[in-house]
């Protein structure tokens, strides 16, 4: 008499357990869109991104966060229920996913925005499009820095002043600055080899590599350091925040690294996704974010806010038209474990 | 009493729990990852410790797991044998003390080591001031201890706590009583008695500190890779999840390893 309730207790709770460690799959599901996105700058992207664009479609948008290498192993782990529309990933990352099959091509025709873009934005494999990118540079410190760098020269430098941090290998700027060397004095931007080497020569005169991007920022506003090369969104944050932060375009060696939106493979709502790619490359959702989180637009008739220009230059505004390119993809995608090993190996001493 | 069934039942939910949300993803993790099998990870292990480069990351890890127990157990024995004695109602307010830095964010603890210890920093303008210079401190190995020696301090004190609190002060009285002198009494009486909750706290402190990321990230950087950063390096840069499995494999040996040493040096009968 005592003991029947136990087990049915235990029961029901072994029940709720597994109940609630299961949600329903998603199928043809057009009231909902998941978006995968980083976790920076959530709440701003609600508010200029998520809500006009549930106002405007009826579709209840749902943000998933995490950084880059966290959703693509998300994406991966459920390849065969994805349950995931749009993924809002770099380059790189992209890249990697591609490889795996992780995405779907664009339908240019429910896009219409991809025909206004800027060229080198819409992707030549018919994915999803760059819809922001983000420009490599020297930050530096205006008030222990007295003459603006204007080369990568300033890291070879062995007067510079203050000393200085490199990337690591594990954030965008990382591999980025091995094909920033190989241009800047190597044949080319594919030139690693050269790269490798010139980055050697300096890896142990460095105070620390970065491995979180709000590290740089925090390493020069405490002064520990007066330049590192870094994405130039970082300096106009701290430019905004008052911090004496300058950012140099080196002569050569122009590399930037783009955010994709891409259509995850076997997408429950793939009309839904493609709305919401299309959403955010208009012009007036590109000027606000831009605004509000400082995400470069790709779309000319977006408004680019002075503080950017004031920070990066024209780049800022048209980055093709001034040098910049993105880096050889499926080269540091394909070569990334050993590009790491070699980057700890010989740079990171 | 319940009866041993109703026990049974009663455990059922909670093991199901541990069993689908921690052991079978754990296993699973370790022996074979979305993008492998058993066969490749035991290859990668079997790279990871015969490459010159990766040993002296092993070594680091231990190193650093050993000296920051170490100093856990110097620093931390005597506060919760002082807490331990001293009068009922200072105790409870000096343990909330003690712990009182586990309350704190990692990242924000870890952040004030930065200000700390950075080239601007407290004890570098001390240095600089006494005109021996700037040393470096920052991103060094000397970092991370004292960032994790602050980190598990606290669990260390507990742990030696619960067992020192449980000793009756008489038995201490009684050997001095009997002609001991105070070190004596507590080399011989305190000390062998306090062993299960040191025991306690070195494992706890050790498996910490070979399993901690933030603190060896934000004080060590790159140059001082532990396994827990290489781990991080595996999974999020080269996306190499056999790779990735064998450094966590390396990893749970070590934890389990001093676990079970610890497990055998335990006095028997001494369970609490």
């Amino acid at each position: 008499m005592r003991a029947a309730p136990i087990p049915a207790l235990a029961a029901v709770c072994t029940l709720v357990v597994a109940a609630g460690a299961c949600a329903p799959v998603r199928e043809n599901d057009t009231d909902t869109l998941v978006v995968s996105t980083f976790s920076f700058a959530t709440e701003e992207f609600e508010r200029v991104v998520a809500e006009p664009f549930e106002e405007r479609t009826g579709i209840r948008v749902v943000l998933d966060t995490g950084n880059n290498a966290t959703r693509l192993t998300k994406l991966r782990i459920n390849r065969e229920h994805p349950d995931t529309d749009v993924v809002l990933i770099s380059d790189y990352f992209a890249a990697i996913g591609e490889d795996m099959g992780l995405f779907e091509q664009v339908d240019p025709a429910a896009v219409p925005n991809l025909a206004e873009i800027q060229p080198w934005a819409v992707d030549p494999d018919g994915y999803g499009p760059a819809y922001t990118y983000q420009l490599l540079g020297l930050m530096y410190r205006t008030d222990l820095v007295e003459e603006p760098p204007t080369s990568w020269d300033a890291l070879w430098d062995p007067e510079h002043p203050g000393g200085f941090a490199l990337p690591d290998i594990s954030v965008s700027a990382g591999p980025l600055m091995v094909l920033a060397a190989g241009e800047a004095y190597g044949s080319g931007p594919t030139d690693a080899e050269t790269g490798f080497e010139r980055l050697a020569e300096i890896g142990p005169d460095a105070l620390q590599f970065y491995s979180r991007s709000t590290e740089v920022s925090s390493l020069l506003e405490r002064g520990e350091i007066a330049m590192a090369p870094s994405l130039d969104n970082f300096a106009t944050e701290s430019v905004a925040a008052g911090q004496p932060i300058g950012f140099a375009v080196p002569e050569r060696g122009r590399l930037m690294t783009a955010n994709t939106a891409r259509i995850v493979a076997g997408a429950p709502n793939r009309a839904g996704a493609e709305a919401f790619i299309d959403f955010l490359l208009e012009p007036e959702v590109q000027s606000q974010m831009a605004e509000a989180f400082f995400d470069k637009p790709v779309h000319p008739d977006a408004e680019v806010p002075d503080l950017m220009t004031q920070v990066s230059g024209d780049a800022a505004v048209d980055p093709a038209g001034n040098g910049y390119r993105q880096g050889d993809l499926d080269l540091i995608a394909g070569e990334r474990s050993a590009w790491l090993d070699r980057y700890v190996e010989e740079v990171e001493r | 009493m319940f009866r041993r069934s109703a026990m049974v039942a009663l455990l059922v939910p909670g093991l199901a729990v541990l069993a689908f949300g921690f052991l079978y993803p754990v296993a699973a993790t370790l022996a074979a990852p979305p993008d492998g099998d058993p066969a490749t990870v035991a290859r990668e292990t079997a790279a990871l410790l015969s490459d010159p480069y990766l040993l002296p990351v092993i070594a680091r890890t231990i190193r650093v797991a050993v000296v920051t127990t170490a100093a856990c157990l110097l620093l931390g024995f005597p506060v919760a044998y002082l807490i331990s004695r001293a009068p009922a109602r200072w105790a409870g307010r000096l343990l909330a003390l003690a712990i009182f830095p586990l309350m704190l964010n990692t990242v924000v603890r870890t952040y004030g080591w930065l200000v700390l210890l950075g080239s601007n920093g407290l004890i570098s303008d001390v240095s600089a001031a006494l005109g021996l210079g700037r040393p470096q401190l920052l991103y060094t190995e000397t970092a991370i201890n004292l960032g994790l020696v602050q980190l598990f301090l606290p669990i260390m004190i507990l742990s030696c706590y619960s067992s020192l609190s449980q000793q009756d002060p008489r038995l201490e009285e009684a050997a001095r009583g009997l002609g001991a002198s105070p070190g004596r009494a507590f080399r011989q009486v305190v000390l062998p008695l306090a062993m299960p909750g040191a025991l306690v706290g070195c494992t706890l402190v050790f498996a910490g500190a070979v399993t901690a990321f933030t603190t060896p990230q934000l004080l060590g950087g790159a140059r001082e890779r532990i396994l827990s950063t290489l781990l991080y390096s595996r999974v999020n840069v080269s996306l190499d999840w056999p790779a990735a499995s064998a450094v966590a494999l390396v990893m749970t040996v070590l934890v389990l390893a001093v676990s079970v040493l610890s497990g055998r040096l335990t006095p028997k009968g001494s369970a609490q």
